[in-house]
């Protein structure tokens, strides 16, 4: 009486999708061909025809759910016989992540790691890779993708410390939760609370920093800076820019400074490769730019900073944040970046802590610039132009008193900006 | 101590960035630039010309759909490209021996493959590689189809056939040695195979500017010492053309020719996931949708009374229903198995081959 339509695979290597929006709803009559839903997976959106002619009988998945290959979406009655596969899938609908479901996946899969130092284990190279960069013998991982493949979730998953010590691991040891599960939310007022699945980039957001804090001792520094002197130069060649259609803020500055403080302190133009316990410094100064959008936190780096003038900067800084709004940025355009600048400072605020983006050993906080009483030099007391600066950084590779150094070397450079002149 | 070079490698340089003339008989606003060739058309042609450029292009957007259902294996979207690809085939006759690439499968179907066999192809279904066409299956690896071509060619030339063999490329293509290797060897032997370059801008997400200090891609048949040629790939009528008097001119025995049609796609590189927004901007791809050969093509035949939307829209919805039908007889063939391509590897089976065939179809029957 039905047909299912389950999600195919609209991508090389793609293991799940997120179901975006539904252009039907049930009871409607639809035609072959007619678009049904729009499938979001990474950061592009498909919108999947119709097999078949029909009255939409049931949909499965929900708007925000996570779906695999191979889940029913939804179910359409065009008059043809039940497909043979019907119990396993209304169950597999309300029982994904059932163990019973796992077993039977592994139990099926063609080739699951088992015997001993066996390396006949099915994964793509981009999880081995990512296996390697964690230090984890994917012998060892189960797999719970199609075909017995394993994926970057079970990587993700996959409990160094509960391993055994042989090499076989059977499905079952590995699927249970992590020696310190996180308790579900529970609440005794639920009533008064909403759900809401979270987006695709709010979970890769969330993943990125939770590791970023478990990876990195992170220490913060303080410092603020008088910068009328800054100030000055901005409002001068402010209308200069703007005739070129720059609009120039103290971020391109803080770019050249912070290239300059680079130059001169490389441990903070750096990467700690773990699996071999090196440091890696990079001959290049690409610096990010945290980007907030209405759907999400990017950090594009401006290419080669050390190279380019502020009004380049200027400009590519207005770009990169409108790719990021129109959801356009390029994944080359956010790796390989030298060290981050989160700017809080246009909506206000003054110190905080901001969190490392890995693989990046530093980032700046940069907060507003406010009118404040200090001491000049000459022993009075005047109302300067104080820019706050906090400053995190990779505890195993940067001590304190360097990042006080180098967080001098910034203020001197913020302080007086013809010194940029000389050293940006 | 030698004040003066010996020799001036910057000229050169500069003699190598000459382009070449680019062949057109009809521009992107439906003018007529080559009246003669123009007038050799009559109408019945030309209305057969935009009649296969319309069922290209119903495939390509029925195929889409089935690709999102579910319903496809891999799939190359050729949207933009109709010119090129029905302009060069339908120049070509059933004795020709096609050897094409995966982007080539509207061809393929016009030198005689079914639908259903195209779409088993895709499937990686064995059937997909027996076409009830002269050609061979399409070829993944990029610019294997120059060296296959190289030796169908060959034993055309020995057999003394009236045929041709013809092949397809990207513009990514000509960077493989291979692509070189087939045209050197079919130059050397002075062999009847027709090279087309379809460039279309990219090699996945690789800009053609990228890919070669070379200005024009018909350079890289130079240094085989064959003729090469190129052509305004959205213009049906040149595509047409040159391609037929590139037939003649090498069934008459005058070795290779190599043609570089300028084309545009539309979509992404493929069904596998490509997001072509994240390597080409809108700006930069509207001037060839500006282009589009359906548009010029549409003027003139609308022009000469010849054609009418109506028209045009009953063709697509008969076209799509023949996919439709053509998906279904794939859907009905029996699955695959390992058996069936055991048995396609050899003509005679080697001993190890027939015991395996025998130990699968024994697995089978249960």
């Amino acid at each position: 009486m039905a047909f299912k339509f389950k999600l195919p695979e609209l991508g090389e290597g793609m293991a799940e999708g997120e179901v975006a929006n539904w252009l039907v709803k049930e009871g409607d009559e639809i035609k072959e061909d007619d678009s049904l839903v729009e499938i979001q997976n990474d950061k592009s959106v498909s919108e999947l025809p119709s097999p078949v002619s029909g009255k939409v009988q049931k949909i499965v998945a929900q708007e925000g759910d996570t779906v695999e290959i191979g889940d029913t979406l939804v179910v359409i009655d065009d008059g043809s016989a039940d497909t043979d596969d019907d119990a396993e899938d209304t169950a597999a609908n309300d029982t994904k992540e059932s163990s019973a479901k796992d077993d039977n996946k592994s139990a099926t899969a063609p080739a699951p790691a088992t015997g001993s130092a066996n390396k006949d284990y099915l994964a793509m190279p981009s999880v081995r890779q990512y296996a390697r960069d964690k230090g984890i013998d994917l012998s060892q991982v189960a797999p719970s993708g199609k075909h017995g493949q394993i994926t970057k979730a079970d990587v993700d998953n996959f409990n160094v410390a509960a391993a055994p010590a042989t090499n076989v691991a059977p499905a079952a040891s590995v699927s249970e939760p992590a020696a310190t599960p996180i308790a579900p939310y529970k609440s005794d007022t639920p009533e008064l609370e909403t759900r809401e699945k979270m987006s695709m980039t709010r979970k890769v957001i969330a993943k990125a920093m939770s590791e970023s804090k478990k990876i990195t001792p992170h220490v913060t520094s303080f410092d603020e800076v008088e910068v009328s002197a800054l100030m000055a130069n901005r409002k001068k060649y402010k209308q200069i820019a703007a005739d070129r259609g720059i609009k120039l803020t103290f971020l391109p500055y803080l770019v050249k400074a912070i290239v300059a403080v680079l130059k001169e302190f490389p441990e903070f133009n750096a990467s700690i490769d773990s699996t071999t316990n090196e440091i890696v410094y990079k001959h290049y100064y690409n610096i990010g730019i945290a980007t907030d959008t209405d759907h999400g936190l990017y950090v594009p780096n401006i290419k080669n900073a050390d190279a380019k003038g502020l009004f380049e900067i200027a400009k590519e800084i207005t770009e990169n944040s409108q790719a990021a709004y129109d959801n356009k940025l390029s994944a080359a355009s956010m790796r390989g970046g030298s060290i981050t600048i989160s700017n809080v400072g246009s909506i206000g605020g003054g110190w905080f802590t901001p969190v490392i983006n890995q693989p990046e050993v530093a980032i700046l906080g940069m907060g507003k610039i406010a009118k404040e009483p200090y001491v000049a030099e000459d022993g009075t007391i005047k109302v300067g132009n104080m820019l706050k600066l906090s400053m995190s950084y990779d505890h195993r590779l940067i001590d304190g008193a360097l990042a006080q150094r180098a967080l001098n070397k910034l203020n001197e450079l913020l302080h007086d900006p013809d010194m940029l002149l000389m050293e940006g | 101590m030698a004040s003066k070079s010996i020799v001036d490698f910057a000229k050169i340089k500069e003699d190598l960035s000459d382009l070449p003339k680019q062949i057109q008989v009809v521009d992107e606003n439906a003018k007529i630039i080559d009246q003669d060739v123009f007038k050799s058309f009559s109408d019945d042609q030309l209305v057969e010309f935009m009649k296969k450029m319309v069922w290209e292009r119903a495939l390509h957007e029925q195929t889409m759909n089935f690709s999102r259902q579910g319903r496809m294996g891999f799939y190359a979207p050729t949207a933009g490209e109709e010119a090129t690809e029905m302009g060069t085939v339908m120049a070509m006759e059933k004795q020709d021996y096609l050897l094409p690439a995966y982007r080539d499968i509207p061809q393929l179907i016009q030198h005689g493959a079914t639908v259903t066999e195209a779409y088993w192809w895709s499937r990686g279904h064995v059937r997909g590689n027996e076409f009830s066409a002269r050609a061979l299956m399409p070829q993944i690896i990029i610019g294997a189809a120059y060296l296959e071509t190289a030796g169908v060619a060959m034993g055309l030339k020995k057999n003394g056939e009236d045929a041709i063999a013809f092949t397809y490329t990207g513009d990514g293509g000509t960077s493989q040695g291979d692509s070189y290797e087939g045209m050197n060897f079919a130059g050397a032997y002075q062999l009847p195979a027709l090279f087309i370059v379809q460039n279309n801008g990219y090699a996945i997400s690789t800009p053609r500017k990228k890919q070669t200090a070379a200005v024009a891609l018909t350079q890289k048949a130079i240094a085989a010492g064959i003729p090469s040629v190129q052509v305004d790939g959205m213009d049906i009528l040149a595509c047409y053309s040159v391609a037929k008097a590139a037939r003649e001119y090498i069934l008459a025995g005058n070795g290779p020719v190599m043609i570089e049609t300028l084309t545009n796609r539309y979509g992404a590189h493929s069904s596998a996931g490509d997001d072509p927004s994240r390597y080409r901007t809108k700006e930069e791809q509207q001037p060839w949708l500006d282009r589009d050969p359906l548009i010029r093509m549409r003027k003139i035949l609308t022009d000469k009374n010849l054609w009418s939307q109506e028209q045009e829209d009953k063709l697509v919805e008969e076209y799509k229903n023949s996919f439709k039908e053509a998906i279904k007889e794939a859907d009905a063939v029996e699955p695959e198995k390992v058996s069936d391509m055991l048995k396609r590897t050899f003509e005679v089976p080697t001993p190890e081959l027939k015991a395996e065939i025998a130990e699968f179809e024994e697995k089978e029957s249960k």
